[in-house]
């Protein structure tokens, strides 16, 4: 694969921006050799990077694209609004049309704030929750990531030793941890923040066991502690109404991002009504969070999701496209599993705890143009066409031949 | 292990064990326990009871390039063992400036990790950062050279380093492209981030450990002076 452009943006990159390329994208958390540096243009599931390779997608950028990159519909109607401006001195009617949208489409909702970054609201809804109930303390599950704040980002720099002096973690399904962490903090927990399901970067996604939902939402309700559902990457590909109806349970708050604006910078947090004073008393603003134009995209984003049943459709298209990709895999003795759920599924290899033969496998894999991370799920886009899939399947046939060969 | 090391002192141990453990690489047969540092109670850095003894700015200040005298007292009483230890700290020094062959890469490389090490082991924010790793392994080397080292952690509740073995065991694992790479790397000079674009750093494995130990790197070479070339 040529890289010759990609690498002399780095370089000019690497002058004048810290590390080049930085956080999730940045060369050293996927495949920094054989992955591209730039993309250049997108279109439906495929992107040209900067040296004009096309590579059929599994990433969606990350998630934040859900019905295709350069939607027709929401282009236009990103367009129209383009023609009247996007930040003005007050917000456009687009906000209320949004929250609007999202109160009669998220059950439980009674009321939806709008920002920028999912981090925005993740931060945001925990001192809503510490409002709401006066208490200092929040659980989170080890390993999840709720965004860049310094209470949870994944990086290391730049942290005191109380930024995480409230924060406190339990193993993913472990109930028995859950309940000895608020027994130890007896009526001081404000929160307990969760994705959906456990969906960690360099491990294999966790589904939660039976009854973990129930419990959660027991313990919380006993307890009155807040349960605030972290939805950026899951919303709108598990369920139309939010990831909670998925599982069966029913949030205090949650927070929407991602593919809610179909690549549009746009975040949500909606909530319960008794949320909503707390809410209106925890100061949020954001110089261009009121972005009609963001706003325009996640109207759309959301009537499409609506119109063309998304979400069963990216879980059905991932559903056989992991069945045959695992196949695929199992004929040449690679013991393949594609985890988590199928429309955002996370790739292991059976006894591959070190990553070795997922490093290897994907680099394979992007010799053919096919952008598989080994460390992070995948997201199935909507746009991904039954000619997608049976290109997909044929590269991966040659890479897993290149990839059994190499053992 | 002993008492807690003050932190502002962190810096004067690490490079006393990194210039130990290079000697360790590049004399494997000399007698030099003799000389192996140990950081005095309050102030000074001695290699051995008989060797150089340095007040903590002498020593900082030898570090940094500049003119520092040796504890002259130490140097009368024990002329020989004093010269013998000089010797060497020049010998480990004259790496800083030329190093070529894998025995000398594989000290050079071998110093710059003690130095780490001795973060990972006692400075108090390393050290949590790696608590839940300690069934983890990391190899070093250099491609195409038998330059190979595994850091590991060890019974006694150090991290440590050795001579290593296949890179596809270790937990996660990095090798340095060339010889040249693997000098700059220890001499401060590479950028880890384009390095690890461009393929002069190949990582592989669990790549959060190598953060890791990269980030603890940072720190180590943001506080520990490097002899300057």
């Amino acid at each position: 694969m040529i890289r010759k452009q990609s690498e002399e943006w780095f370089n000019r990159a690497c002058n004048v921006i810290p590390g080049g390329i930085y956080g999730h994208v940045s060369p050293g958390a996927s495949l920094p050799t054989n992955f591209p540096l730039y993309c250049h243009s997108a279109k439906g599931a495929r992107f040209v990077d900067l040296d004009g390779n096309e590579w059929v997608d599994f990433m969606c950028g990350f998630g934040a694209v859900l019905h295709g990159y350069l939607n027709p519909r929401i282009e236009e109607a990103v367009a129209q609004q383009k023609t009247k401006g996007a930040i003005f001195n007050q917000p456009s009617t687009q906000m209320v049309e949004l929250a609007e949208l999202l109160v009669e489409r998220v059950d439980f909702a009674q009321w939806a704030v709008f920002a920028k970054n999912g981090s925005d609201l993740t931060s945001w809804a925990l001192r809503v929750a510490r409002e709401k109930t006066g208490r200092e303390y929040v659980i989170k599950a080890r390993g999840a990531y709720h965004g860049v704040d310094s209470w949870c980002d994944p990086g290391l720099g730049g942290r005191i030793s109380s930024d995480r002096s409230h924060i406190l973690e339990f193993s993913w399904n472990n109930l028995d941890e859950l309940n000895l962490l608020i027994r130890e903090k007896l009526d001081q927990v404000a929160a307990i923040i969760l994705t959906p399901y456990h969906h960690a970067s360099f491990a294999q996604s966790e589904l939660p066991d039976p009854d973990f939902w129930n419990e959660v939402r027991d313990l919380t309700h006993r307890h009155g502690i807040a349960l605030i559902l972290d939805d950026i990457r899951c919303g709108g590909r598990l369920h139309l109404g939010g990831s909670h109806r998925y599982f069966e349970f029913s949030p205090d708050l949650a927070i929407y991002s991602k593919a809610l604006g179909n690549g549009y910078a746009i975040s949500a947090c909606v909530g319960s009504d008794e949320y909503r004073l707390p809410a209106a008393d925890v100061f949020l603003t954001g110089s261009c969070w009121n972005d009609a134009v963001a706003m325009t995209a996640a109207i759309e984003s959301l009537k499409i999701s609506a119109a063309d049943r998304v979400a069963e459709s990216v879980l059905e298209k991932g559903k056989q496209f992991c069945f045959q990709l695992e196949a695929l895999a199992r004929s040449r003795q690679i013991p393949l599993q594609m985890t988590g759920i199928p429309s955002m599924p996370y790739p292991w290899i059976e006894g591959d705890e070190n990553l070795y033969q997922i490093q290897a496998l994907c680099k394979c894999c992007a010799s053919q143009g096919l952008y598989f991370h080994p460390h992070h799920n995948w997201f199935i886009s909507n746009a991904m066409s039954e000619v997608d899939v049976a290109t997909t399947l044929q590269r991966a046939e040659v890479a897993f031949d290149q990839f059994a060969e190499s053992l | 292990m002993s008492d807690p090391i003050p932190v502002e002192r962190l810096k004067i141990w690490a490079a006393a064990q990194s210039i130990y453990r290079t000697m360790e690489f590049l004399f494997p047969d000399a007698p030099l326990k003799k000389i192996k540092p140990s950081l005095l109670a309050t102030d000074g850095i001695s290699f051995g009871a008989c060797g150089l003894l340095f007040s903590d700015f002498a020593f900082l200040k030898a570090l940094s390039g500049e003119f520092a005298l040796p504890d002259l007292k130490r140097v009368l009483s024990h002329p020989v063992q004093s010269i013998e230890c000089l010797k060497r700290l020049i010998r480990v020094k004259s790496l800083h400036g030329l190093c070529k062959g894998a025995k000398e890469i594989r000290a050079l490389l071998a110093g710059s990790i003690e130095a780490i090490l001795t973060y990972a082991n006692l400075h108090p924010y390393s050290r949590a950062l790696l608590s839940v790793d300690q069934h983890s392994t990391i190899s070093i080397g250099v491609a195409n050279t038998p330059v190979n080292l595994l850091i590991y952690f060890d019974t006694v509740g150090c991290w440590k380093l050795k001579q290593g073995s296949a890179k596809e065991s270790a937990t996660c694992s990095l090798e340095f492209k060339s010889d040249e790479v693997a000098r700059l790397a220890s001499w401060g000079q590479l950028d880890p981030w384009r390095a690890v674009a461009d393929g002069s750093l190949i990582i592989g494995g669990q790549v959060p450990l190598v953060e890791k130990f990269g980030y603890i790197s940072r720190i180590v070479q943001r506080e520990v002076p490097q002899p300057r070339r």
